[in-house]
């Protein structure tokens, strides 16, 4: 067929139109390819800073490629996690890295509750805050600033504390894990302080629900611990608790116990103990008051201890009472009045109830009375951190002291006026509490709304300004190790990449406001940034004349060993020198634990340390429960609430998952995908419960419930399991927070269910009295 | 010749789930959502599984920390048809996601369930790239991977030891599990070299191995003083 | 010609097939020339030849990477305002380099490689530890007056397996796939 004019033109245009398509179409891809920067050298450095995800405050090393952050691991160098760093603390990258994260500060356009904001430039927010501030605080005004915060430390906390001071305001409530036993050791021993508990140079260690794998003040200080071999053997961990909790799991012997009966268990084997005469009674004779009947100050007699324990701890009752064993509790109570270097440890989990303090009594009576304070092994207090200067440093009569300003679960929002500002720090009261629309309310009241949320969450949403933080890989800060590790330790928190948007240091937004009020708030904020006063309380520790920047394990006890005969090794010959090491090497310790030195004996006038001493009895006797003997942790009333166990057949106790927060983090992926790994849940609230309460209740793993109380309720799904204990629902907390565009969870809070209960005793929550019924839906 | 292997001790495991995370750091997991939970689909090249046995009071249980395996007989690379997944010279059971064609028979092959599909495009929101460890490829939707033992570590850990002119030592090459565990539970090295910490922790008297019976020779070694 | 102007079913499919035919090809060959990631375009007509024979200048001053990392580096501009400084010749590259320099965002040289993300390729395996020459895979860059729009070696996996089976190194797959 020869080729006419018309098949030729023909054909060269259908050439020429797929042509141009042809070289159009890449201007349209149909797959995206992955085209990342055109090269890089791909130069790997790592940087130490802390971790500020937990209260444990861990030693963080951070990998960078090309000064981007790809890799949180633990710090070799941090004396307490010792390189080892928990599951949250990895995913902080994901935190850096959110791509919900607030590019700059935001100012509310719309109508309360509405979600309607617009970007506003940091001077001019500023400005309408510290204006705000200033017409806020002319005298006469009772009160008009309000803070709130979540877990806060080192000069942050301070920065909050003295800008409370310097706006003539102490109403500051704080979002944080407080157990009260710095309460109770306040009133054995005269120490206001929690206790520390040298796990690691422990051989036996009986915890009561403490949640040591968990959410424990340190789970890395026990983990570490926990397998260490002490005096030739390895160490013997026993878990006694109300489910199988993965500390259960992980421990050497886990003891099944019913809920709201530790008490009763540490009377029992206190019972034991005396019966076999495994306690020191040398040294409790010396040193222990209470134990024997004595008479007080105003003439009353009371009945000590020993008669006591004698009178209710018989082992068949406990047994009956806690559903152990007798054989069991005979059995680890000669294994605790045996161990050379036993200790008892408890928490929020004995804490958190009301009534709770009678039990923390009895477990730390067992302490007392073995000889396990202040010895290796033992229940000891952190020595102390040199004095720290800063912002908060003149103690006033009156001043802000966050550890302790009222918990913002019990108390907030207060009675009476509300403020007229109210900054949220780390808060979100909107989610963390059980009531979102009370929370709602009190926030709709107040005329301005602060929040330093760095993502648009419940609160922040309530805000009438988000001044955005940074996150803590992007900022200066510090933090100390919570109380409960042995020896001080000063982590410094430095940038470790530079702030990704728009965001400004709290901190530095603080003292940016002093400095716009001028007077007397700009003369207390006399330091140029956080930056300043952290490089400013380092170069402090160069004159402390003990401690050490973080230095490896070897070197550690060689200085441990250096200190303890009085000398010390400077580590740098000048100040900025000293201070250059520290934060290089990610902070400073104190190597020297002194078991010596009798700090955790007793600091009361007459130098002993008290069983249940008087004062916690007349506390307790106001308990409102039917304890026995009015104070001791033997509760009669447990089934009685709630209108009985034929409406709310089941007893709920909420748990704390280690890679959960509390209110201010949004929740990092990585960890909900994961997140219950003794059932296989993920990404949602779930319930515990044992087979037998699943068949009498007709439930099934995998089913959608409500669950009910007289007081609310919240939707979670079922897991039955093996370690759930029968008539008990469990249920963790902490997934009722979430943000939206990036691995939203379906979560509930618990205490929906729980309410406001507040144990009158301690003023702590009371999260395990509650009875609910579970629902289908 | 090197044949690398793991040791993991179940006495010493807490259940943090550290290396289920380093692990997802290091190779670029991406997050599945709960869509991918909902349907069994989340991939984990690390698995943190708990084995609760027992009637309330009495429980028995531990935790069992569960990467692949990277049998010596490995089942899942005879039924692959375009040989994208193989047993390396040094023991290591590769997956080479541009040979993959996503059949998935592999997946079906293996007892342990470790092999996992890409269902969906991985999601990496374009805010956490910058966070991706440039050392490991992100996969495309329509592929098969698994654990791979870090051995990107090993490609460079072993450049490294050249570039100084010694041979490669333990502490050299590691995986990021490994190197996570705060309990030290989790032990990495060469089965065959004495000096080795693995090679000693797999004669130990605690050791097995998952599914010994099938005959696919792990190289995942546990350490339980239980059964 | 009205027997042409109405054509009959077997030359109009004939025509259509034609049609479409020629405009697959022609989508194909426009796709080929005009692909973004085909032709490297480089900010500045860079002359190997007259840096490297006739300033007697190293790989390394400018590709200062190769040595001891992955990638061998490419030049920014601000590097070679070190020399060009003040103009050296009447080049009116010179001239046009010394201008995007100063800019606010000077444009990048580009790579002509594009190694996927799954393979491994490391210059300092290749070159300090093998000895390599660098012509092996770069062939003769050094002569070029222009940078080229591609590679001068096709380097394609064969090549590496068969480089590899040569010289007796390992070709595992994970020696270089990740």
């Amino acid at each position: 067929m020869a080729i006419t004019r018309r098949s030729f033109l023909v054909g060269a245009a259908g050439a020429g139109i797929g042509f141009g398509l042809g070289a159009l179409s890449h201007q349209f891809p149909l797959a995206s390819p992955h085209v990342g920067p055109d090269w890089a050298p791909n130069d790997e450095t790592f940087v130490a800073s802390t971790c500020l995800l937990c209260p444990a405050h861990c030693g963080i090393r951070v990998r960078l490629i090309d000064g981007r952050p790809v890799r949180i691991d633990g710090n070799p160098l941090h004396p307490v996690s010792q390189g080892g760093l928990c599951p949250k603390g990895r995913a902080g990258l994901q935190l850096l890295y959110h791509p919900s994260r607030l590019k700059g500060p935001l100012v509310r356009v719309g109508p309360p509750g509405s979600d309607e904001f617009k970007p506003i430039g940091w001077n001019a927010a500023l400005d309408r805050v510290a204006s705000a501030l200033s017409s806020a605080s002319q005298p006469g005004g009772a009160t008009p600033v309000e803070w709130m915060v979540g877990d806060v430390s080192g000069v942050c906390g301070d920065l909050v504390a003295g800008f409370c001071g310097v706006l003539g305001t102490t109403r500051v409530s704080v979002d944080d894990y407080r157990d009260g036993s710095a309460d109770l050791l306040g009133m054995c021993q005269g120490i206001a302080t929690a206790p520390a508990f040298d796990l690691a140079g422990a051989d036996m260690v009986l915890s009561f629900g403490a949640a040591l794998s968990e959410a424990w003040w340190s789970p890395l200080h026990a983990a570490r611990a926990r397998d260490a071999e002490v005096a030739g053997r390895s160490a013997r961990w026993v878990q006694v608790d109300t489910r199988l909790s993965r500390t259960a799991v992980g421990a050497h012997q886990f003891v099944a116990i019913r809920p709201g009966t530790f008490g009763a268990l540490a009377l029992g084997l206190t019972y034991v103990i005396v019966k076999e005469g495994l306690y020191d009674a040398d040294l409790v004779a010396r040193q222990v008051a209470g134990w024997e009947d004595w008479t007080g100050a105003d003439g009353t007699p009371h009945v000590g201890y020993r008669t006591l324990v004698l009178r209710h701890g018989r082992s068949d009752e406990v047994s009956a009472r806690t559903g152990v064993p007798v054989a069991t509790l005979t059995a680890l109570a000669k294994q605790f009045g045996g161990a050379r270097r036993g200790v008892a440890v408890w928490d929020q989990g004995v804490a958190w109830r009301s009534g709770g303090m009678a039990d923390a009594l009895a477990i730390h009576a067992l302490n007392t009375l073995t000889g396990r304070l202040g010895r290796r092994g033992g229940l000891l207090v952190q020595g102390p951190m040199p004095g720290l200067p800063g912002p908060a440093e003149q103690k006033a009569p009156g001043a802000v002291d966050l550890a302790s300003a009222p918990l913002t679960a019990t108390s907030w929002p207060a009675a009476g006026s509300d403020p007229k500002v109210l900054f949220l720090y780390h808060a979100n009261p909107v989610a963390s509490l059980p009531d979102p629309d009370t929370a709602r309310q009190a926030l709709a009241r107040v005329p301005l709304v602060v929040s330093f949320s760095p993502f648009f969450d419940e609160s922040a949403r309530c805000a009438h300004l988000i001044l955005p933080d940074h996150t803590y890989l992007e900022r200066w800060q510090d933090a100390l190790a919570p109380a409960a590790v042995p020896s001080p330790v000063w982590g410094v928190v430095r940038p470790v990449v530079k702030p990704l948007v728009n965001t400004r240091a709290t901190g530095d937004v603080i003292l940016g406001l002093a400095t716009r009020m001028g007077g007397s708030a700009a003369a207390w904020a006399r330091w140029k940034s956080v930056e300043d006063l952290v490089h400013e309380r380092g170069l402090s520790l160069a004159g402390a004349g003990r401690g050490s920047a973080f230095v490896d394990r070897f070197r550690q006890r060689e200085l441990g060993e250096v200190e303890g005969r009085g000398w010390w090794l400077p580590h740098g010959q000048k100040p900025e020198e000293f201070w250059q090491t520290i934060v290089d090497s990610g902070g400073w310790f104190d190597p020297l634990i002194d078991y010596e030195d009798g700090a955790s004996r007793s600091q009361l006038p007459d130098g002993r340390v008290w069983m249940f001493p008087a004062e916690a009895r007349a506390r307790l006797s106001k308990s409102g429960r039917a304890l026995a003997e009015g104070f001791l942790p033997i509760d009669e009333s447990l089934e009685a609430r709630d209108g009985g166990p034929r409406d709310f057949p089941l007893q709920l106790i909420p748990f704390r998952v280690m890679t959960l927060a509390s209110g201010g983090t949004p929740l990092m992926p990585w960890l909900l995908e994961h997140l219950g790994a003794l059932n296989g849940s993920a990404w949602e609230t779930w319930i515990e419960i044992g087979p037998e309460t699943a068949r009498s209740e007709g439930l099934q793993s995998g089913q959608r419930v409500r669950v009910e109380s007289s007081r609310g309720r919240f939707e979670a799904t079922v897991r039955v399991s093996p370690g759930a204990q029968p008539g008990v629902v469990s249920v963790p907390y902490g997934l009722h927070s979430r943000v939206e565009g990036w691995g939203e969870p379906n979560g509930a809070n618990p205490l929906s269910a729980v309410g406001r209960a507040v144990d009158p005793v301690s003023g702590l929550p009371d999260w395990q009295s509650t009875r609910v019924r579970v629902v289908r839906i | 010749m090197a044949r690398w292997g793991m040791v993991i001790d179940l006495d010493k495991c807490n259940g943090c789930q550290a290396c289920e995370v380093a692990c997802r750091s290091e190779n670029n997991i991406a997050v599945g959502g709960p869509q991918a939970a909902s349907e069994h689909r989340t991939i984990s090249w690390m698995q943190v599984r708990a084995e609760v046995e027992g009637e309330w009071p009495d429980i028995r249980s531990r935790f069992v920390p569960q990467p692949c395996m990277h049998c010596d007989r490995p089942p899942c690379t005879l039924v692959c048809p375009v040989q994208a997944t193989s047993i390396d010279r040094e023991g290591i059971v590769n997956q080479i996601y541009a040979r993959c064609i996503g059949c998935r028979y592999c997946a079906n092959a293996c007892p342990y369930t470790v092999k996992f599909f890409n269902w969906h495009k991985p999601d990496h929101p374009a805010s956490t790239e910058p966070g991706l460890n440039p050392d490991v490829s992100v996969r495309p939707v329509g592929v098969i991977e698994k654990c791979t033992f870090c051995s990107h570590r090993l490609q460079k850990a072993r450049e490294m030891a050249r570039v100084e002119t010694r041979p490669l030592r333990e502490q050299d090459f590691t995986t990021a599990c490994a190197d996570s565990c705060p309990t030290g539970a989790i032990v990495f090295g060469n089965l065959d070299d004495p000096t080795h910490r693995v090679a000693e922790l797999s004669r130990d008297p605690r050791a097995f191995r998952l599914q010994e019976g099938l005959g696919t020779e792990p190289k995942v070694y546990y350490l339980s003083r239980r059964d | 010609m009205n027997v042409d102007e109405k054509l009959g079913p077997t030359r109009r499919l004939a025509l259509g097939a034609l049609t479409v035919l020629m405009a697959v090809a022609g989508f194909a060959a426009g796709r080929v020339t005009f692909n973004p990631n085909g032709a490297v375009v480089q900010p500045i007509q860079f002359n190997h030849r007259k840096h490297v024979k006739d300033a007697g200048l190293d790989c390394s001053t400018c590709h200062q990477y190769y040595a001891d990392h992955q990638h061998s580096g490419l030049p920014d501009l601000a590097l070679c305002t070190g020399c060009h400084q003040q103009p050296m010749t009447k080049s009116p590259e010179e001239a046009k380099l010394i201008k995007l320099a100063t800019t606010a965002a000077p444009p990048a040289f580009r790579k002509l490689f594009r190694l996927p993300d799954h393979a491994y390729y490391s210059h300092r395996r290749h070159v300090t530890l093998a000895g390599l020459p660098c012509t092996t895979c770069h062939g003769a860059i050094a002569e070029t007056t222009a940078p080229p729009p591609g590679p001068l070696v096709q380097v394609v996996m064969k090549t590496c397996l068969d480089c590899h089976a040569r010289r007796n190194v390992p070709t595992n797959c994970i020696a270089c796939h990740r």
